[in-house]
């Protein structure tokens, strides 16, 4: 199986870390450096799917795909395979829910687009 | 401030004009015009330390003091809301407003929080105290008790507001201005520092590192998650942001020396 990022997630590297938002779920990721290096190495959509190295790298794979962050290919190309360095375990660090607005924006229930709330469209 | 002769023409969808306003929030320009000089007199109390020159709008704000102008108005891109006084019809794609009823400062008020986190460009609308130090600013973010408000009154010559921040990126750097709730001073500064704040029994200071400060922040941001292409290009604003400006937890204690611990992590 290979393995290329979710279109709808963007992310960025932050020192030792890659933060990863899922703009489906709103939920922000922080993947530690092995995790990060997994990440980087994978295509967006369009390009070849990346081919996972080894048990630990295949698993956090699988965990980013239940997450919905990565998507499967059908089958494995012949791209450069997954490294994690220094022989780390991938993992997600920790994990993070976006406020719509905020806790306390002043627009409370019933005012049309409140704290927490889908916006009501006319 | 603009009061402009009667018979002035809107250059947007409206009717005839008696007045017209221009507020700069944050580094966005605001345009607001309306036919009732009582309007136009609580508007100037409540953003007066908010005008501006006119410049490049981004956002049109129509104020009627007549309820419900738009009734069975109904569109995809429009955003409704109300409260008692007040409602206010919002196109999100022209970046027009009406606002309407009596209570036209807080629909108003209300109309800025919603547009804000669409119309910035590269910028973010946080839950936060700012502070000024010269041209130097200071957000302290944080929910509901973390002590933006203490901060504020602890500090009341520093503060230019302790609810809401709006900060903007361009070449030059981060700058913020506080968003006009009451009691907030206009004005913008560089941001030279961000503390993420929670009472203490004394200050202590830590350094939060950039992933950390990304995920701070993402809870304290407007987000406007219904829209993805705009949530991406807010995780691309605030991810540069905590990557380029120093990041803090900040615990302190009712004691005004917190702020030479504050200017000092710029």
């Amino acid at each position: 199986m290979g393995w290329r990022r979710a279109p709808h997630t963007a992310w960025r590297r932050l020192g030792q870390e890659v933060v990863v938002i899922d703009l489906q779920s709103n939920v922000m990721y922080g993947l530690d450096d092995a995790g990060g290096c997994v990440w980087e190495s994978l295509g967006e959509e369009g390009a070849a799917p990346s081919a996972p190295e080894g048990p630990a790298v295949a698993g956090f794979l699988e965990e980013l795909a239940q997450l919905g962050l990565v998507e499967g290919a059908g089958r494995a190309a012949p791209a450069t395979p997954v490294q994690s360095p220094a022989a780390a375990s991938p993992r997600i660090l920790w994990r993070e829910q976006v406020q719509r607005f905020g806790g306390s924006c002043g627009l409370r229930p019933g005012q049309g687009t409140p704290c927490g709330g889908k916006p009501v469209w006319s | 401030m603009v009061v402009s002769t009667p018979g002035y023409v809107s250059p947007h969808p409206s009717p005839l004009c008696s007045w017209e306003m221009n507020l700069q929030i944050g580094g966005v320009a605001v345009h607001l015009a309306g036919r009732s000089l009582q309007s136009w007199e609580a508007l100037l109390a409540r953003f007066g330390p908010f005008a501006a020159e006119a410049g490049l709008t981004s956002l049109h704000l129509q104020v009627e003091e007549e309820a419900s102008p738009w009734h069975g108005v109904t569109h995809d891109s429009f955003v409704t809301a109300s409260d008692a006084g007040w409602q206010l019809l919002l196109n999100l794609e022209a970046r027009h407003a009406l606002v309407a009823g009596p209570a036209v400062a807080e629909g108003v008020e209300a109309a800025l929080r919603l547009a804000l986190p669409y119309v910035l460009p590269d910028g973010l609308l946080l839950h936060a105290v700012l502070l000024r130090d010269g041209e130097r600013g200071f957000l302290g973010v944080g929910p509901s008790g973390c002590g933006k408000s203490t901060l504020a009154r602890l500090l009341p010559a520093h503060a230019l507001g302790d609810e809401l921040a709006v900060v903007n990126g361009s070449e030059s750097g981060w700058t913020a201005g506080s968003f006009p709730t009451s009691g907030a001073r206009g004005g913008a500064v560089t941001v030279a520092a961000i503390y993420f704040l929670r009472p203490a029994p004394r200050h202590q200071r830590r350094p939060v590192p950039p992933s950390r400060a990304a995920a701070l922040l993402a809870q304290q941001c407007h987000w406007p998650t219904d829209r993805p292409e705009l949530g991406r290009r807010r995780f691309d604003t605030l991810t540069r942001l905590a990557a380029s400006v120093p990041c803090w937890a900040l615990g302190f204690a009712r004691e005004k020396s917190v702020f030479q611990l504050i200017v000092g992590g710029g």
